[in-house]
């Protein structure tokens, strides 16, 4: 797919880069979330380049204690987001081999450094897409008998088994423990879960299992969770689950034609013609002005109807989770779209690559093999968007309950309006007329 | 929209003994008859000829050619539009394609011509509007 990318047709719809890139991993990843679980994280090729790197050398420092949180991986979700919009990622090749190529460099220069999985954790910005989204799965890694767990002594699920090497100063790892810092028996959820199943090969007990659960329960308690803490607290996780979900919007809004008035309509009053900083704003808008807007005005709403105690910012970031399924709902919506409506261009474009090898062996390119029609994609959409809007409603009463259990309606009726707003934003985005273009601005 | 000539040798190679090889400068020159708007686009595309042995700076019309015309967004997982252009003047062939979408486009003219040589030419078609 990198070869490809750097030495195929230049055309992003016949190249593999592009055509497997952003039509069918987005979109299988999406699906795999909502319908199983990470297995997307279980199965990242960047880890086979890890794991065989750290065969030649031991990474020997650990991740600064200052960066254990998701800032950066905030900072770079929103970057990649950015330059999708900005340089067009989609439409070039080239520029998505370099992109999964830089991935591969990144992963190889933390994970080199520093010990544990610091780049799944702390850095990964598909990784923390993953975690966010798969807090809906289905599916959990997770301890099938408690009871076995307190009678265990060595905790290897989160140890490893290691023996001694030559030198004593030294060790072999046998089995790896859980390297994202998930002890298990305390383990709530999927959020920093990869699936890699370490756990699951290191218990002597045979304790450990995916197992299947209510899609979101683990957005609707706030318990202490081993290597993560509380959700209420962690000020860094909010903040990704509000680029998860009104990332979703900035990333379709890019795509339907009112964008390019706005634009216009923005270059005109800043007097300039460079995309830049017109998509700065744009981002700026909907992923800090709108969530303070909403979130803020709510949060204060629901604090004096309710009459609780805590702060206005402690209740955004504990209501912030009410995202998640919101913004799962539009990525659902937006990649399933190009999936469904795409799904048969990897044929053509791998008969033609192979084709242009001197491989011919899958026949003639079918170019005119595309996908579902439109018209079918868009009912299957707007469920994707009802679905996310009633998960977010139903969060969000759950922790009115929490808060004001002899009347939740207080609490709740302004996390209602937030979900419509962003929800009815999410239905209007869906269904308006696309622009495929590659220069917002028309430069 | 105009792209303008692709400049193009068409080469007859033949044995050693004969002391120069027929050389043709195939220019092509295509077009997407504008407006650009969403739906049925006209696409003409004229080839000429120059014979550089010879040296006659007129420009021949090449005919008998089969030119192919196909459009595919600049986003990849879209439908792709096919066409073919039929000689409606000695070198001149003109056809319709059927850009169903607002957005960018590529238009690709693909050239075979008889003595077995073939071209290519990109068009961007960027910002299409409906009508």
């Amino acid at each position: 797919m990198i070869l490809h990318g750097f030495f195929g047709p230049t055309l992003a719809p016949k190249n593999l880069a592009t055509v497997l890139t952003w039509i069918h991993f987005r979109g299988a990843l999406v699906l795999v979330l909502l319908c199983a679980g990470n297995f997307f994280c279980l199965a990242c090729p960047f880890l086979l380049l890890r794991n065989a790197a750290r065969k030649l050398f031991k990474p020997r420092f650990s991740w600064p204690r200052a960066l254990r949180n998701k800032w950066i991986s905030v900072g770079l979700f929103a970057g990649i987001l950015f330059c999708y919009e900005l340089f067009d990622l989609w439409s070039s090749p080239y520029w998505t081999a370099a992109l999964a190529l830089g991935y591969f460099a990144a992963v190889l220069i933390v994970d080199g450094l520093f010990k544990h999985a610091a780049f799944c954790k702390f850095v990964c910005p598909i990784g923390q897409f993953n975690f966010v989204a798969s807090t809906l799965s289905p599916l959990e890694v997770k301890v099938r008998d408690s009871r076995v767990c307190e009678k265990c002594a060595t905790k290897d699920c989160i140890k490893g088994r290691r023996a001694e090497a030559e030198k004593k100063s030294e060790f072999v790892i046998l089995q790896r423990g859980c390297e994202l810092a998930l002890y298990l028996p305390r383990k709530v959820g999927n959020m920093d879960c990869t699936f890699c199943l370490d756990c699951v090969h290191a218990c002597p007990h045979d304790n450990i299992g995916v197992v299947g659960r209510m899609p979101a329960s683990e957005l609707m308690a706030d318990p202490l969770r081993s290597g993560v803490g509380y959700f209420s607290r962690r000020k860094d996780i909010a903040a990704l689950v509000i680029v998860f979900a009104f990332g979703a919007l900035v990333n379709a809004f890019g795509m339907v034609r009112p964008v390019y008035a706005v634009e216009a309509w923005l270059g005109r009053m800043i007097s300039t013609t460079h995309e830049a900083p017109v998509l700065g704003i744009i981002f700026a808008a909907f992923l800090i002005f709108a969530p303070l807007v909403l979130l803020g005005s709510a949060a204060r709403m629901s604090r004096a109807l309710s009459g609780g105690r805590s702060s206005v910012g402690t209740v955004a970031v504990r209501y912030s989770y009410t995202l998640v399924p919101l913004g799962l709902g539009m990525w659902l919506a937006h990649y399933g779209f190009h999936f469904f409506t795409g799904i048969l261009t990897v044929v053509p474009v791998t008969q033609a690559a192979l084709a242009s090898t001197g491989v011919p062996i899958l026949g003639g390119p079918f170019w005119t093999w595309t996908g579902m029609p439109t018209r079918f994609v868009q009912p299957i959409e707007l469920g994707f968007l009802l679905l996310g809007f009633m998960g977010s409603l139903m969060v969000a009463h759950q922790f009115a309950q929490e808060d004001c259990a002899e009347n939740p309606l207080r609490s709740f009726a302004p996390w209602f309006v937030v979900c419509a707003i962003v929800g009815a934003a999410s239905v209007w985005l869906m269904f308006q007329p696309m622009e495929m273009r590659a220069m917002l601005m028309g430069g | 929209m105009v792209s303008l000539l692709v400049v193009c040798a068409s080469f007859e190679l033949s044995g050693c003994a004969r002391k120069s090889a027929p050389v043709r400068l195939v220019a092509m020159r295509c077009m997407v008859e504008g407006p650009e708007r969403v739906g049925r686009n006209t696409i003409t595309c004229k080839l000429t000829a120059e014979d550089k042995i010879a040296r006659t700076d007129e420009a021949l019309p090449v005919e008998g050619a089969r030119v192919t015309l196909e459009g595919n967004m600049t986003h990849p997982g879209m439908s792709p539009a096919f066409g073919e252009a039929k000689e409606t003047l000695p070198g001149s062939y003109t056809g319709t394609l059927d850009l169903n979408m607002r957005g960018d486009w590529v238009v690709t003219v693909h050239v075979s011509m008889q003595d077995g040589a073939r071209l290519e030419q990109e068009i961007k078609v960027q910002n299409l509007q409906a009508s």
